[in-house]
């Protein structure tokens, strides 16, 4: 299963593949993947056609989510986020819930975003 | 978004990395990047490994290896650029930028991958430790550039080439741009290069302006200016950066200008005088766009373009034959004018600081000795304008009421304009016309005087005309009463007193038949205007004589009243009686120098209707003209030294009740004034009109004070109360 976006808006833009830990693929725009500082790294170090998706051995597939939702949102408004609303939506006296936001912690540490 | 089940937290890696084997994965990774064979790097791998040793708290070592592994290579690259010497240092441009492209590709490379390191250890200690990018920068700039021999033989090959192209040769421009754009990049452009290329060039264009300005004339110089700074504006386009172009600007505006500003301005040959005065409007162009560089230029060329105007129109006011004739002088005046309003505005691109210049400096001749005549000079080219009947004069009546505004005493002018006003009113041409097609040039001249000086000014103007139009209807029922009853062509212009200027009254005697006229309009008069009193000004008038010759000719002259009143004198008596001027005079009642001056047309050599001989005036039996009908009425002329004298004092005498009448204003208003605040405000009421002096101020003061209108303070001697 794989995550895309209205793929009319991107045609012409460059994709990147990130594979998560547990085997799904994300396949984000490379405009919503530059705010990520790692992800910005990878692709000028890169050719710009390949389309080899990157390994993230240690990031789950429900973090993995989360952070290209926050790339999109992040890519759609322009850097003016208040409210990101998954995260909103969590709840901290939910055990599952803590341990997925510190999941994320780490995740966007790594990837700087 | 699913939930999974009972998610498990990864627990981020807990064994301890070999730091060795990292660090030689690094350093290997690094080494391959320097030497560009980075395809087989994985991004991921190299981030990660330096992520894992910033995590165990690596970091700050890492970061220390990796500023050894550029300094390494800075210096590797240094040793190579120098080591060798072939193509002299030309190639060495080449290299460096060669070199220093792959060196920060490959330092943004290193970067990417110690992202990290940026975060953490530079995050924590900005003193100490600078982003990986710039650290390479820094590095390369101080051991490479500055810190050895690389730096100062980049810059001098440079300078090398730019010589050469100033010289002529075309060099390899994108060479001096990759040099300049290196520079750049390092924060080292203005110190490394961009100093030294200011002195240098400082120096070029000195030696360059010291040979031209002697060998070349001064639009010349100044066209090779223009060139000069045009390519140096190109070479700062071409490789250079932005900035330098208001540097290099300066430093050739300050070598070829400043040190020859002398040269410029005042050569005789072809200096900015000699410009001006030859209308070299594109050189003129030329010049100002370069002296616009430098402020202090351009107040340079606004004094000497000042002085220029103000000499210029002195020597027509010292010009003799100039002076003689009004109309001369002041055509020249507003040529002048107009010629320099068309430098200032194609030249000097409208600046308004050179037309307020132009100004000052007509204000400067246009006060003093002209002054007193300028008015009535200006009114007597008015006057030949208008009677010259020519259409269109709009632009010209525009001139000339700028000239009007730098007249300081305008009621002088009013003066003179009322009179040669009430003469070109009065004369008989303009009997037969209506008053609407009578010349639109002088209404238009009244309309555009009464937008510079108001209402007031020009009420006085047009109550005369009104006066005349006024007449024209007069008459018209005057010929319906009295039509057959007197046998001539009878005309009056009624003038109401105040408008029009004042006249001396006169001793006319009048023949019988125009006497009669009289008596018939007064009497009309009188019936439809009850309580006015008229007095008769026949001196004013003019009309027309039918000559009668023996040989069957007739002539028909228009002439004044007053020479109709002589030639009757000649009509009741023998052909060949001779008679002299006391005769004429007691006959006619005019007095005897106005004789000399009525007959004097009479007797010219263009009409010869009476001869004059050493005891008198006879009629000339063999007059004979070409055309039968004949003008001999005199036109204005300008005042005599004793009529100017005349005129000036009259003026004095009407200006004494225009002070007083100030005075008593301000006073009834203000209750008690200072006498030096009382002489304040009356020049600034009076202004517009003229500049009273304050002795005159004074004296209308005191006498003031002797009627009891004001009196003086007991305690304070220069306090002053009203007296109501």
């Amino acid at each position: 299963m794989s995550t895309t976006t209205d793929g009319e808006e991107f045609s012409s833009e460059q994709f990147l593949t990130m594979c998560s830990a547990d085997g799904f693929e994300f396949v984000i725009s490379h405009k919503a993947a530059s705010y990520s500082g790692y992800l910005r790294g990878l692709m000028s170090s890169r050719h710009p056609n390949e389309t080899k998706p990157t390994k993230f051995d240690d990031i789950d597939s429900q973090v993995l989510e989360l952070i290209c939702q926050y790339l999109y949102e992040k890519c759609c408004r322009e850097m003016y986020l208040d409210n990101f609303n998954p995260i909103m939506n969590l709840d901290p006296t939910n055990e599952d819930d803590r341990n997925l936001v510190l999941e994320l912690l780490l995740a966007a540490n790594y990837l700087d975003c | 978004m699913f939930k999974k089940s009972a998610p498990k937290i990864n627990a981020p890696k807990s064994e301890i990395i070999d730091t060795t084997e990292s660090w030689t994965l690094l350093f290997t990774a690094i080494q391959q990047i320097f030497s560009n064979e980075c395809s087989n790097l994985s991004y991921e791998e190299l981030y990660r490994t330096a992520y894992d040793l910033v995590q165990q708290r690596h970091g700050e070592s890492l970061y220390d290896n990796v500023l050894e592994c550029l300094k390494y290579r800075v210096n590797t690259i240094v040793k190579r650029i120098l080591k060798p010497l072939k193509d002299g240092d030309h190639g060495l441009l080449r290299d460096v930028t060669t070199e220093w492209e792959n060196y920060s590709l490959a330092v943004g490379m290193i970067s990417n991958v110690m992202m990290y390191l940026n975060r953490t250890v530079v995050l924590n200690n900005p003193d100490d430790y600078s982003p990986i990018s710039a650290l390479g920068f820094i590095l390369f700039r101080e051991n490479a550039i500055k810190g050895s021999e690389v730096g100062d033989r980049t810059r001098r090959q440079v300078l090398q080439l730019i010589q050469k192209e100033r010289d002529g040769e075309t060099v390899d421009k994108m060479l001096i741009k990759g040099s300049v754009n290196m520079l750049n990049k390092l924060s080292c452009y203005e110190q490394e290069l961009e100093g030294p290329f200011l002195t240098s060039s400082s120096n070029y264009y000195a030696n360059l302006s010291q040979s031209l300005v002697d060998a070349s004339s001064v639009p010349e110089y100044l066209r090779i200016v223009k060139t000069k700074l045009k390519e140096e504006a190109f070479r700062v386009q071409y490789y250079l950066l932005d900035p330098t172009k208001q540097k290099i600007e300066q430093i050739i505006s300050e070598e070829m200008i400043t040190n020859h500003l002398g040269t410029i301005m005042d050569s005789t040959s072809s200096g900015f005088g000699i410009m001006l005065r030859d209308d070299k409007i594109s050189d003129l162009k030329t010049q100002y766009n370069i002296f616009a560089i430098n402020p202090s230029h351009i107040k340079e060329l606004i004094k000497k373009f000042r002085s220029h105007v103000a000499s210029h129109g002195l020597s027509f006011v010292n010009d003799e034959q100039i002076t003689k004739d009004p109309t001369l002088f002041i055509k020249n005046l507003l040529d002048l004018k107009r010629k320099y309003k068309h430098i200032v505005k194609e030249s000097f691109d409208a600046n308004p600081l050179l037309s307020t210049a132009l100004d000052e400096a007509f204000r400067q001749f246009a006060d003093g000795t002209v002054q007193s005549r300028m008015a009535e000079y200006l009114s007597l080219y008015l006057d030949s304008l208008m009677r010259s009947n020519e259409q269109d004069q709009d632009q010209t009546l525009d001139d000339v009421i700028d000239m009007f505004m730098y007249l300081k005493d305008s009621d002088v002018f009013e003066n003179y304009y009322k009179t040669h006003l009430s003469k070109r009113l009065l004369s008989s041409r303009n009997m037969h016309q209506t008053v609407e097609s009578q010349s639109c040039t002088e209404k238009v001249f009244v309309t555009k005087l009464k937008l510079e000086c108001g209402y007031q000014f020009t009420s006085k103007i047009e109550g005369m005309f009104n006066d005349v139009r006024l007449s024209r209807i007069a008459m018209d029922q005057f010929e319906k009463t009295n039509k057959s009853t007197l046998g001539l062509d009878f005309y009056v212009n009624v003038l109401t007193h105040s408008f029009w200027p004042t006249y001396d009254p006169t001793t006319l005697i009048l023949p019988h038949q125009l006497k009669q006229c009289c008596r018939a309009f007064q009497e009309h008069y009188d019936s439809v205007h009850n309580g006015r009193r008229i007095t008769w000004q026949p001196n004013l008038g003019d009309g027309l004589v039918i000559a009668n010759y023996p040989n069957g000719s007739k002539y028909e002259l228009l002439c004044t009243t007053s020479q109709i009143c002589i030639l009757d004198c000649f009509n009741a008596c023998e052909a060949n009686q001779v008679w002299s001027e006391e005769e004429l005079s007691s006959t006619t009642g005019i007095p005897i120098r106005d004789i000399q001056r009525q007959m004097t047309p009479l007797c010219s050599s263009r009409h010869r209707v009476i001869i004059k001989d050493e005891n008198g005036y006879c009629w000339n039996e063999e007059f004979k003209h070409a055309s039968t009908r004949l003008r001999i009425a005199a036109i204005s002329t300008k005042e005599t030294t004793q009529q100017v004298h005349q005129t000036e004092s009259k003026i004095e005498m009407d200006r004494k009740p225009i002070i007083e009448a100030a005075i008593v204003k301000i006073m009834k208003s203000r209750k008690t004034m200072y006498d030096n605040q009382l002489i304040e405000s009356v020049v600034t009421i009076l202004r517009p009109t003229f500049v009273p002096s304050p002795i005159e101020i004074k004296k209308r003061v005191e006498s003031l004070v002797e009627r009891e209108f004001l009196e003086r303070d007991e305690k304070e001697q220069s306090l002053f109360r009203y007296l109501a």
